[in-house]
């Protein structure tokens, strides 16, 4: 991700040191992932990322705010993930989610942060 | 350069150059030495590559040639020097440049691909160039492919606005759009990386191996998002001009700010 996500900017080239060093841990080989285009919100990177990944997959963010912003986009792409029973690991967050309860907690917290703003 | 160059850039995105032939074997013997000692052995074979390593292993190598060559300031500086004039006609003479980087693509490795992009989703600036050199013959899958600007703005101004819109359909519905770069060896080309471009799977026979690097002019503008896409980050300073050093050495711009 090249702009800030939720409170947080970090340059690339530390985004992938974090996510190698998260890559190592669980033991999976790391591949330099590209990044969502800074000019738009539609998110068509993940969109297209989910759309790709076969069922039961892992996917690994940085944190969850690298979930769009967007409402309507964040809930077609958690549903997706339901669907195909894909694992979400969030890093900053340092939370598995594979649970279609725990999916729905993320929408929890993008509201009460609306609420904070 | 001549005006019908120039002209078949504006319309195309891209030139093919010759690049300087002592300057270009300079780099391809650098990359084969570095090649050679990591390996431990005699001979490379930069096509036949892919005989040589697992795709696991891949991406490691490529980092510490990447770091190897990124740390010899002879190998940038050759880069420039085997595509100068060229580079002096796209974007000026006081340059600042990207790091150097560097691409395998093994035969059908899925794990190499660099989806069609262009440099600006992530916060490049427009006014770059990037010079694209590949160490062996390259021709189809086995190279990169750019589509045009009027096709590019066409597809982008999808991608801006398309909630729905995946690559996956993109890349299907305008296949016909990409234009397949073959080049010898020795020879490159330099693009607009504002149009799309990438690749896909390599179905020939043979490894690519080629670098990028991006170069614009010290004084045209940078992206407009806010991170690291700027001097001092991501492009250093190449080649200063006097009055450049002149300003850089007095503090004239303190008395009127």
């Amino acid at each position: 991700m090249n702009k800030s996500f939720g409170d947080y900017y970090l340059p690339t080239r530390f985004q992938y040191v974090i996510l190698r060093d998260y890559f190592k841990k669980i033991n999976v080989v790391f591949n330099m992932p590209q990044g969502e285009p800074v000019f738009t919100k539609t998110n068509i990177r993940l969109r297209s990322l989910i759309s790709d990944l076969k069922p039961n997959s892992v996917l690994i963010l940085l944190s969850m705010y690298m979930l769009p912003e967007n409402k309507m986009i964040r809930n077609e792409i958690i549903l997706q993930m339901i669907k195909k029973k894909i694992e979400l690991h969030l890093i900053f967050e340092k939370t598995v989610i594979n649970k279609r309860k725990d999916f729905r907690k993320i929408n929890d917290i993008f509201k009460l942060n609306k609420f904070n703003k | 350069m001549k005006n019908s160059e120039i002209n078949f850039f504006i319309k195309n995105g891209f030139f093919k150059i010759k690049l300087h032939q002592n300057n270009f074997a300079y780099l391809r013997n650098k990359i084969k030495v570095i090649l050679k000692k990591e390996l431990n052995s005699k001979q490379v074979d930069l096509e036949k590559f892919h005989r040589k390593i697992k795709i696991e292993e891949l991406n490691n190598l490529r980092l510490k040639i990447f770091k190897k060559i990124n740390e010899d300031p002879k190998f940038k500086s050759n880069v420039y020097l085997s595509a100068k004039k060229f580079i002096h006609e796209t974007v000026g003479n006081e340059l600042c440049s990207s790091d150097v980087n560097l691409s395998i693509q093994l035969p059908n490795d899925e794990s190499s691909l660099l989806e069609m992009h262009s440099d600006f989703f992530s916060g490049e600036s427009l006014f770059q160039v990037n010079l694209w050199i590949p160490f062996v013959n390259v021709k189809k899958t086995q190279s990169m492919f750019i589509i045009n600007p009027c096709d590019s703005l066409e597809i982008l101004k999808k991608i801006k606005n398309n909630r729905t819109l995946k690559f996956k359909d993109i890349n299907k519905k305008f296949k016909n759009k990409m234009r397949w770069i073959n080049l010898k060896l020795g020879e490159a080309i330099l693009f607009s990386p504002n149009c799309l471009h990438g690749n896909v799977v390599n179905l020939e026979k043979n490894t690519r191996w080629s670098m990028n690097i991006r170069y614009k002019n010290i004084y045209s503008p940078y992206g407009k998002q806010r991170n690291e896409k700027k001097i001092g980050s991501f492009y250093n300073i190449a080649t200063p001009k006097a009055i450049t050093k002149f300003n850089l050495k007095y503090d004239f711009e303190e008395i009127i700010n």
